[in-house]
């Protein structure tokens, strides 16, 4: 009951949040310096098409109103049409929607996999050389650009030792299999980064629990190593793990942008530049609007596991 | 605790290893020669998949697999028979077409008199961004069911390549009707390969039609557009075999594009010309001796040497050499410091300094340096403004904010259009909205006709009345570069730089 109550809380507070959000892109995008009508018209901008465009956009009502209507049409699922296209914006982000996904999972789980136990191993070998390759490691692992990492994974794996298929491959529809094989080198282009702080976070907290009075206590009871680790120090440091995790997937959505480029993926963070380029702004505030719904999401069940893990908290 | 990290590792590494075993080597492989697709790296999706709602000059490559055009033209872009077998101009202000008979459109609607009528309407009418192509059409009689004639309202020489290009793609009646008015969803025409699925951004999937007209035609089985608008990702795509055409190759990358093993390069000159815009009814670029002076302290070898890696041909005027209408000899940019001081210091002009707007990609800014350094030499200062490409356009033609753009001009089929729409008073891409002076009469002459060479006269003329006013400065025609995998055979550019893949085979 107590679990349920601390998630309907966590859910209400995120609601102004999102709303806010979406107000805020909804004013920022008509900054962008540029008219849609040019974007649109393109080649054949004549001034005849041009005002035709601008009609047919219905750019003149005023932007509140403008805003209302579109928050209006969000809410029951409908998020309108795209100004480039015509076609309908939910179906549009539905269709780009689950490679981003199945990209940033990955990647996360890439992050998981490698950050973690290279933090757990890192600090029981606190001050050994083995401590500083990793320590030092992870610092190059935050320093690297994702894209370079990407683009040198497509050299050495896939062009020079051909494991890995190139980018632009396989799509999910054709053959699944080989799609999520051509999403290992993307995965780990994102993840890599992520991994690495995930290292630095869990290893300081577990060096902090490892030297801490119950620690000494279980060595002295005769407990082995593995039990202190893993069962009573790491769950100790939980918390800085799972803030870790949680600001991890807003960077993983921001860096599909970059990876999905470097990788020919056409996921949502790709038709987040081709509308932006294009001034398409519903296509802009349907992105940013997912984007901040999983942020949002995320930081919920970050939220709710503070709770589970730490039941101090209240 | 080794032992179990040593296991860990030695289990890690067994999986990466069967993991790529499994992976085998990508698309494509497997099928049969005959059956194959042929993947194709595109820079750009459609911006719409109905020839009359697109707006971008990407969108032919992936709409000439779908269309046939009325008329069609070779890889120097003169005219040639299309879905029109023939044609005739009874008067100057009538254009008869003879159309090929046995014509189906891939959903089974047969292509006949009535078929080019409702095309030809559908492209003048609502919701249509061609209209001004065909604004020289005031209508279109059915003669038979194989002949058709567009009566004009004015001599229109340009109105045959025009046909060749989106007002040309027919699309059939039937599914027009069905999917109220917009293709874009559900394209049907005449063309050699039929839709198959379009998820945008992604890709654009085709098969060949197998009610196709010309069954001598060499076609392959399927083409995916696969868009990839990233230049790096669509080389190393087509590197690593995931791609068997790679589209837009950067004069940076042709390099070693052209020593990679496994992949060749094919280089073509084309109509799209790199250039400076200019607006003569600015105050600091009013003057054509200023302007002149400005033309004449551009090196445009250097240019092209430096920015654009020697992939292309320094740039006379608005049409490019090896064309049947490129300009006459009399049309040379030349580099002459000491006749651009002397223009300058005779319109009484010093220490001149304006504004010039530039797309704000690193080639382009790279141009634009050069450009500052090598006015800089005449003692004329110019402010690089670097702008977002739809910025960049809508600060220079409709905010007329500066004086100057550095772009592009992608061209048009017709070089008369390409005249009309650059310097005639009414053309968009003319700011300073006063005609070149002597471009109306040289138009004229060119329009008379749609025999190319009766038309040579007029275009050459427009070429001298441009030349002379110096309305832009033309600096590079940018070679059209597309990589191809070595099995590709029969591929074929054209002066357009917009392939259309007939006779593509894999060897």
């Amino acid at each position: 009951m107590k679990f349920f109550k601390v998630a309907g809380l966590s859910l209400a507070s995120a609601i102004p949040t999102l709303l806010l959000a979406t107000f805020i892109v909804f004013f920022l995008q008509r900054l962008i310096p540029g008219d849609p009508a040019v974007a649109i018209a393109g080649d054949y901008a004549t001034p005849e098409n041009l005002a035709r465009i601008r009609a047919d956009l219905g750019l003149d009502q005023p932007l509140f109103a403008q805003y209302l209507t579109w928050a209006g049409n969000a809410f029951t699922g409908d998020l309108g049409t795209s100004f480039q296209s015509g076609e309908s914006i939910s179906a549009l982000v539905l269709d780009r929607l689950p490679i981003t996904l199945i990209l940033t999972t990955m990647a996360l789980l890439v992050s998981i996999l490698i950050g973690l136990p290279a933090g757990v191993l890192a600090a029981q070998k606190v001050d050994t050389s083995f401590d500083r390759f990793l320590t030092t490691g992870a610092t190059f692992g935050i320093a690297i650009p994702n894209f370079w990492l990407g683009m040198m994974l497509i050299i050495v794996f896939s062009l020079g030792l051909g494991w890995f298929p190139g980018p632009g491959g396989v799509r999910f529809a054709d053959d699944p299999g080989q799609a999520m094989f051509g999403l290992v080198l993307p995965a780990l282009a994102l993840g890599l980064v992520g991994a690495a702080e995930i290292c630095r976070q869990v290893r300081s907290a577990m060096v902090e629990n490892l030297s801490t009075d119950y620690v000494r206590t279980h060595r002295a009871k005769g407990l082995s190593n593995r039990s202190i680790v893993w069962k009573h120090a790491l769950k100790n440091s939980s918390l800085p793990f799972a803030t870790i995790v949680g600001l991890q997937v807003s960077r993983l959505i921001g860096g599909a942008v970059v990876v999905e480029a470097v990788f020919g993926l056409s996921g949502i963070g790709s038709l987040a530049v081709e509308a932006t380029n294009q001034r398409d702004y519903g296509v802009i505030q349907a992105v940013v609007l997912i984007a901040a719904v999983l942020v949002l999401a995320t930081n919920v069940i970050v939220d709710i596991s503070y709770r589970l893990l730490d039941p101090r908290i209240s | 605790m080794i032992r179990r990290t040593r296991a860990g590792g030695v289990a890690a590494a067994i999986l990466l290893v069967l993991l790529a075993a499994c992976g085998g080597g990508g698309g494509g492989g497997g099928a049969g020669d005959a059956d194959r697709t042929l993947r194709v790296a595109a820079a750009a999706d459609a911006s719409s998949l109905d020839p009359i709602r697109g707006n971008a000059g990407t969108d032919h490559v992936l709409l000439y697999p779908l269309y046939d055009t009325l008329i069609s033209f070779n890889e120097t872009l003169e005219p040639k028979p299309g879905l029109a077998e023939s044609w005739t101009q009874p008067s100057d202000t009538e254009l008869t077409l003879t159309l090929r008979q046995g014509v189906t459109f891939q959903d089974g609607t047969p292509f006949d008199g009535e078929a080019v009528k409702f095309n030809i309407e559908r492209a003048k009418g609502e919701g249509s961004n061609i209209q001004a192509d065909l604004a020289s059409v005031d209508a279109v009689t059915v003669d038979s069911p194989s002949q058709v004639t567009l009566k004009l309202n004015r001599p229109d020489g340009s109105l045959l390549m025009v046909l060749s290009d989106r007002a040309g793609m027919m699309v059939s009646p039937t599914a027009a009707e069905a999917a109220d008015g917009d293709l874009s969803l559900k394209p049907v025409g005449a063309g050699g390969w039929s839709f198959v699925e379009w998820k945008r951004g992604s890709v654009l999937k085709v098969k060949k039609y197998d009610g196709y007209w010309d069954d001598d035609s060499t076609r392959v089985a399927a083409i995916d557009f696969n868009i990839i608008p990233e230049p790096k990702t669509r080389i190393t795509s087509l590197r690593s075999g995931q791609q068997d055409v790679a589209m837009e190759i950067s004069p940076s990358d042709a390099d070693g594009l052209e020593k990679a093993s496994g992949v060749a390069l094919d280089a073509a000159p084309r109509v799209n010309v790199h250039q400076v815009y200019v607006n003569r009814a600015s105050e600091e670029l009013g003057d054509p001796k200023v302007r002149k002076a400005l033309s004449l302290a551009i090196d445009r070898e250097t240019l092209l040497k430096s920015a654009y890696f020697g992939r292309g041909k320094v740039a006379d005027g608005i049409i490019p050499p090896d064309y049947w209408a490129e300009p006459p000899a009399s049309v040379k940019s030349t580099f002459d410091l000491d006749e651009a001081k002397k223009l300058l210091a005779d319109a009484g002009v010093e220490g001149l300094e304006f504004d010039m707007i530039a797309n704000a990609d690193s080639a382009t800014t790279r141009v634009a340096e050069i450009l500052k350094e090598q006015w800089a030499e005449i003692g004329v200062t110019v402010n690089i403004v670097p702008r977002e490409i739809v910025q960049a356009s809508n600060d220079y033609f409709n905010d007329r904010k500066a004086p100057a753009l550095l772009s592009q001009w992608t061209g048009r089929p017709d070089p008369a259009l390409s005249y009309r729409l650059n310097f005639a008073a009414e053309g968009y891409f003319n700011t300073s909205a006063e005609a070149v002076p002597g471009i109306d009469d040289a138009l004229k002459v060119a329009d008379a006709s749609t025999e190319i060479d009766a038309r040579k006269p007029g275009l050459d003329q427009a070429a001298e009345a441009v030349f002379a006013d110096t309305p832009f400065f033309p600096l590079v025609f940018q070679d059209s570069l597309i990589g191809l995998r070595d099995n590709v055979k029969g591929f074929e550019g054209n002066l357009l730089g917009k392939p259309k893949f007939m006779g593509v085979s894999f060897g």
